[in-house]
């Protein structure tokens, strides 16, 4: 329970209306009398006989009862229990992603939320609503149409089995069931490790209650870097409920420094370190693991990167050559000039009359090509790797395409990735230009979805470009922040994936210019106003304040009334 | 102007003529104690004819009623009334519950005792004042005036009763008691007090009734305790036996007190009634002459 909300403070200010009640309250004039066991009896005359002195009595008494109640009340530490409808109609959403097999409940996750989605499913139907069952996960969905049958209920929820994947966020599953909901305002029980907001502004036809299941983990962030001239920026957030001592390591492949830093519970720190040397790449991590792993690491390029000028229309393509640390300029094929500079160019779906003088990445050449020649496709081509730096770390067994065309090759290409009947990836020299040549469609392949792909995007700029790239100034200072899944192509695995060791697998970090510091920090401040990634928001909430103040009210109006009438 | 008027603040000259022409008139059968004024039943030398009864040997010839001899030719003495003294009691409550009000219980009090004690000593009565809480020592005491008789004790009671002091707590009805197993004498006793006392007085009364007194009960009261009218919220402090009470009182409770007193004081008054006690309600706002020479000489204490 957090002390500094409203209500407390509501509280508070009661105290001193009390303590102001109290003071300003004239004191009793004292006067003698020549008896006073008159007015004794009189006074219990009064009390046993009259009406309005009983009734009065009997409120003051009530009061202190009510006082009591209160503070018993507020002492026994209350939430606020799942409130009984009547009438309603309600969806119980079971949450059966592989993360609620964590086993810090025990047995784990999963099993307490069934058994307490079959609790709740009882107690809904007792009172005449109907309630439907959705399961949530990769795919959210309905399991169960509204019913008023508990033993179908029941078994429905017993058949809902561990998924394996993920939802990457409850979006999907409020979407649907503001659609189910229609007109009427449709109640959700979401069991589920997820934080969700629970009124969300856009359905407002749902009235969300989350109920929380699992114990707040750990969550440490790294929220940016920057250089700033000599020195490193870094700075670091505990959005954990209890204060840790992180170890924050900056390294450019060989460790430069470690520190040790203490931290209170959700507090941030900004941190400056003199850099040493001239490292061209940095990498700045949080040692310790917690729930996030994404962001427990930063990379800092110190210099420029290469221009790239894409030409294509794809939006993954250009997001991911940006991700991988290159400057991208897109141009659609038509408005291609040779003269717009660039140190590298890609080339998606087309191919100039006339090949570049700097190094090229040609994507799916359009058949009829001077340079690339098709001499006919073939349909899902069965695909084998040559060893080559270019493929390494690039994981190619889930990699496929569903055409490819066969392209005849110069000797001056070397193939890196074909089938029995085609090239499919060649890397090599054309009219002395370093060229790499992908024959199939992007769009017909599972490639971009997978992690493989930036890393052989990367890998593949970067071989084009010379190694080492040529190091220049900085045009501005910039920010490096791990990927996020919709940067790629709006799925796939956890960014988590791409946090390799290797110096060759550094570049594989996104880059993004300064000012989207403002939305990292922005992400996470979200979390921070959830109390972190981790904890669990909860639908019972804590009434103890609430029951302080109602008995300080109730102590204030029995004051009142005992000095009146007492 | 009698040199006593003088001695006592307050009485002026004509209320003690007046009072002077005043003479209690006990009930019949009332103990006597030497000769005095007041007639008494049994045969005596006064010229108040009561009865006759036939001559007996050694009887006074003077007495023999000769007429009725004439007719009937037979002996007759007639009996004439005797004319006694009594004593009157006082007993002055001086405790701090009548040292109260405005005006003042106790002061009213000492005036009331002096105008009853100027006449009973003026009917050649024998008088003794008993002031309470004070221990009740019979002799050489300062708050015990023993009795006394004849105009010349008149200065002599004033000066008691103008420099009696007020005393301090007194439980009323035990007091009483006391009194009456110490002074055995029965006469006519005139209590003078608020009956103010938290276990009452009704004890105290019984025992006096028993020995043979006729008892009047002069209750004082100031009108503020009547009804109080002062509203407000107080801490009350009985003067007498310091105990405290908060009260708030409003219109509606004040009104409920007097209510409340006036059924308590009606019910000292029955219970006054019940016992042959003469009972007067005396509020102090009364002057000692509409009291004495209305109140009590109205209601049969005394007579003209």
């Amino acid at each position: 329970m957090t002390w500094v909300q409203p209500l407390f403070l509501l509280s508070l200010a009661s105290i001193l209306v009390l303590l102001f009640i109290y003071l300003r309250h004239p004191r009793r004039m004292r006067k003698s009398v020549s008896q006073v066991f008159l007015y004794l009896r009189a006074r219990r005359e009064l009390l046993t006989r009259f009406t309005r002195w009983r009734f009065l009595r009997s409120l003051i008494l009530f009061f202190q009862v009510l006082t009591l109640v209160f503070l018993g009340l507020a002492a026994a530490g209350p939430q606020t229990a799942l409130y009984p409808l009547a009438g309603r109609r309600c969806a119980l959403v079971l949450d059966n992603s592989l993360s609620m097999m964590a086993q810090d409940l025990a047995p784990d996750r999963f099993q307490v939320a069934r058994e307490k989605a079959r609790q709740l499913a009882g107690e809904l139907l007792r009172g005449n609503n109907q309630v439907s069952l959705w399961a949530l996960n990769s795919k959210p969905g309905l399991v169960l149409d509204f019913t008023d049958e508990l033993p179908e209920l029941l078994q429905a929820i017993d058949s809902l089995a561990p998924s394996f994947l993920s939802p990457t966020s409850a979006d999907d599953l409020l979407a649907l069931l503001a659609a189910r909901a229609g007109d009427e305002t449709l109640v959700v029980y979401v069991l589920s490790d997820l934080a969700l907001e629970l009124t969300p502004r856009q359905y407002p036809n749902l009235e969300l209650h989350s109920l929380a299941v699992g114990e707040p983990l750990p969550n440490y962030a790294l929220i940016g870097c920057a250089r700033e001239g000599e020195s490193l920026w870094v700075k670091v957030a505990n959005f954990s409920p209890a204060a840790r001592t992180l170890h924050l390591t900056v390294d450019d492949g060989l460790a430069l420094l470690q520190r040790e830093l203490p931290l209170e519970a959700m507090e941030t720190v900004d941190l400056s370190i003199l850099l040493a040397g001239t490292p061209s790449l940095l990498r700045v991590s949080i040692q310790e693991e917690d729930l996030q792993p994404w962001d427990n690491f930063l990379f800092l390029p110190l210099s420029a990167p290469p221009r790239v000028l894409l030409v294509g229309t794809s939006r993954y393509l250009a997001g991911a050559l940006e991700s991988a640390g290159f400057h991208v300029v897109q141009v659609g094929p038509e408005d291609y000039r040779p003269e717009i500079p660039a140190d590298l160019l890609v080339f998606e779906g087309m191919l100039p009359s006339e090949l570049p003088a700097k190094p090229f990445f040609v994507i799916h050449p359009p058949p009829g090509n001077a340079f690339f020649p098709w001499t006919g496709t073939v349909t899902r081509p069965l695909l084998w790797a040559e060893t080559s730096p270019l493929l390494d770390y690039v994981d190619l067994a889930r990699v496929a395409f569903w055409e490819a065309p066969i392209i005849e090759l110069s000797s001056t290409m070397r193939p890196l990735l074909r089938s029995a009947q085609t090239t499919v990836l060649a890397a090599g020299q054309q009219q002395g230009i370093r060229t790499i040549l992908l024959g199939p469609s992007l769009t017909l392949s599972n490639w971009p979805l997978l992690p493989a792909f930036p890393v052989f995007l990367a890998q593949a700029m970067r071989w084009l470009s010379g190694d080492p790239l040529p190091n220049q100034p900085l045009e501005e200072e910039a920010l490096l922040l791990s990927p996020l899944v919709a940067d790629y192509t709006g799925g796939g695995d956890p960014p988590g994936l791409y946090g390799r060791q290797a110096a060759d697998g550094l570049r594989l970090f996104g880059v993004a210019p300064l000012e989207q510091q403002e939305a990292n920090l922005i992400r996470h401040t979200e979390l921070e106003g959830l109390g972190s990634a981790g904890e669990q928001r909860t639908v019972p909430r804590d009434l103890t304040v609430f029951f302080l103040m109602l008995a300080l009210f109730s102590f204030l109006m029995e004051e009142l009334l005992r000095r009146r009438y007492d | 102007m009698p040199p006593e008027a003088i001695l006592f603040p307050g009485f002026s000259d004509l209320f003690l003529r007046r009072l002077s022409l005043l003479r209690f008139r006990p009930r019949p059968g009332i103990p006597g104690k030497g000769a005095g004024e007041h007639l008494v039943r049994k045969g005596g030398a006064s010229v108040e004819f009561s009865d006759f009864r036939t001559y007996t040997y050694g009887d006074d010839f003077r007495l023999v009623d000769w007429n009725s001899y004439a007719r009937l030719d037979r002996l007759f003495v007639k009996v004439f009334r005797d004319e006694e003294g009594f004593v009157l009691h006082l007993l002055l409550d001086r405790s701090r519950s009548m040292d109260w009000g405005q005006p003042n219980k106790l002061l009213f009090a000492r005036r009331l005792a002096a105008a009853l004690g100027y006449v009973a000593l003026s009917a050649y009565n024998w008088v003794t004042v008993q002031t309470l809480p004070d221990e009740l020592t019979t002799r050489g005491s300062a708050s015990f005036f023993a009795e006394h008789r004849g105009r010349q004790m008149i200065p002599e009671l004033f000066r008691f009763l103008r420099d009696l002091p007020s005393g301090g707590a007194c439980e009323l009805g035990a007091v009483l008691a006391e009194y009456a197993r110490k002074h055995r004498q029965p006469g006519l006793l005139v209590i003078l007090s608020d009956a103010l006392s938290p276990r009452g007085i009704e004890g105290g009364i019984n025992h006096l009734l028993a020995l043979g007194h006729q008892l009047v009960f002069l209750h004082l009261l100031a009108p503020e305790e009547i009804a109080p009218t002062r509203a407000g919220e107080f801490e009350l402090v009985d003067n007498e036996w310091g105990d405290k009470l908060e009260v708030s009182l409003d219109r509606f409770s004040l009104r409920t007190f007097a209510i409340f007193f006036e059924r308590w004081r009606r019910n000292l008054q029955d219970y006054c009634q019940s016992r042959g006690v003469l009972y007067f309600l005396l509020p102090t706002s009364l002057s000692i002459e509409e009291a004495v020479l209305h109140r009590l000489l109205q209601r049969g204490l005394l007579q003209a």
